[in-house]
């Protein structure tokens, strides 16, 4: 029977069962709350993402280029109102004129709300669009558009800091071609990010979203 | 009196409503050919068409030829992730038999490189079509404000 045992015997596996069971029930609570912090650590010490284009993001990065008139112009000339900024280039066939045609048209519907509003054509290849070649061209399809042109270190520069992404393709003749962003990058009155009109969507679309831009600038 | 009349006539068989400016080589048929009107000192332009293969055999659109530009290349401007790019096609477009291509749908365009002069309203340009089959096609185009979509145009050609 147990009281055969001798006591200390006896008292021993009394004693070192729990001790063990203690010891794992501990190994176990460090592993639960060490899963619990490898899972929550992470997302508490890895910083908020930067670097990403959504609405409410500044597009306000300083910037020096010069209008179609070879004036220079900087971020400021265009602070404190709602904004179109489209980039493209003037020997672009396609994109860049219905783009530009849109604009006007798009203008034109806007009516007096169209004062509440910058339309800025930026170009992506300033070695072919100096002032002189950006002048006619943007006043052409609307004599309201600014055309931005500069060295291409300043185009580059500006244009990265609002997330818009262009590239030299060379093309088997000797020319070169530019692929670019194609959208239409809005802004409110704040220099922020609110949106983008897009190419594929119909042009009512892009005047209800023009027609809120001008609507929330007021 | 009568000289009027006889040239007023003759001038109205020569203007040709809109609704028929088109083509005709073989089984081939150009509907409208236009260029998009382009702001001065222009260097490139832009030209659309649709094209209809009434055979029964395919054909091919080769190239463009005009005294207008030094050179038509034949693109697709093509959208991926909010990029645009341009894309050559060397070997031109093919015609399907019994059916049409649209030169202007998926973005594809004839790209006039280095015009030899503006590309104003009411400027009808010479041209060349070279088809594969159906061989070549003096033809003009016309010219439709900037901006314009080959869709626009289709509706009241039809």
């Amino acid at each position: 029977m147990s009281n055969d045992a001798p006591v200390p015997a006896a008292k021993k596996p009394k004693y070192k069962p729990p001790l063990t069971l203690r010891i794992f029930q501990v190994v176990l609570w460090i592993l639960v709350v060490g899963a619990a912090a490898y899972m929550a650590l992470p997302r508490l010490l890895t910083p908020a993402p930067t670097a990403q284009l959504g609405p409410g993001v500044p597009l306000t990065a300083p910037f020096q280029l010069v209008n179609q008139d070879g004036q220079p112009v900087t971020e400021k000339a265009f602070a404190g109102k709602a904004a179109a900024w489209f980039y493209g280039f003037t020997n672009c066939p396609d994109v860049c004129p219905t783009a530009l045609a849109e604009m006007a048209t798009l203008l034109k519907e806007l009516g007096q709300d169209a004062a509440k509003l910058n339309t800025v054509f930026v170009t992506v290849d300033p070695e072919r669009d100096t002032p002189e070649v950006l002048k006619p061209y943007v006043e052409y399809f609307d004599p309201r558009i600014v055309g931005l042109t500069g060295d291409l270190a300043a185009i580059t520069s500006m244009a990265k800091s609002r997330f818009v992404y262009f590239a030299k393709v060379p093309q088997d003749g000797g020319g070169y071609d530019m692929e670019h962003s194609a959208g239409i990058f809005l802004t409110n009155a704040k220099g922020e990010f609110v949106g983008t009109l897009d190419p594929e969507e119909p042009l009512e679309t892009k005047l209800q979203k023009l027609r809120k831009l001008t609507a929330d600038a007021a | 009196m009568k000289k009027l009349l006889l040239a007023l006539g003759l001038l109205a068989g020569l203007i040709v409503p809109a609704s028929a400016h088109g083509f005709t080589i073989g089984e081939i048929e150009i509907v409208h050919p236009f260029l998009r009107a382009t702001p001065p000192k222009a260097t490139t332009a832009a030209g659309y068409m649709v094209i209809r293969n009434g055979g029964s055999t395919p054909d091919r659109l080769l190239r463009i030829e005009t005294t207008a530009a030094e050179k038509v290349e034949f693109h697709r401007t093509v959208i991926e992730g909010g990029i645009a790019k341009m894309q050559p096609i060397k070997e031109g477009f093919e015609i399907p038999a019994g059916d049409e291509f649209r030169l202007g749908a998926d973005g594809t365009h004839a790209m006039l490189v280095g015009l030899t002069g503006p590309i104003d309203l009411g400027f009808l340009m010479d041209a060349t079509l070279v088809f594969d089959k159906a061989g070549a096609l003096p033809m003009t185009f016309e010219v439709e404000p900037a901006g314009t979509k080959l869709e626009d145009t289709e509706a009241h050609h039809e």
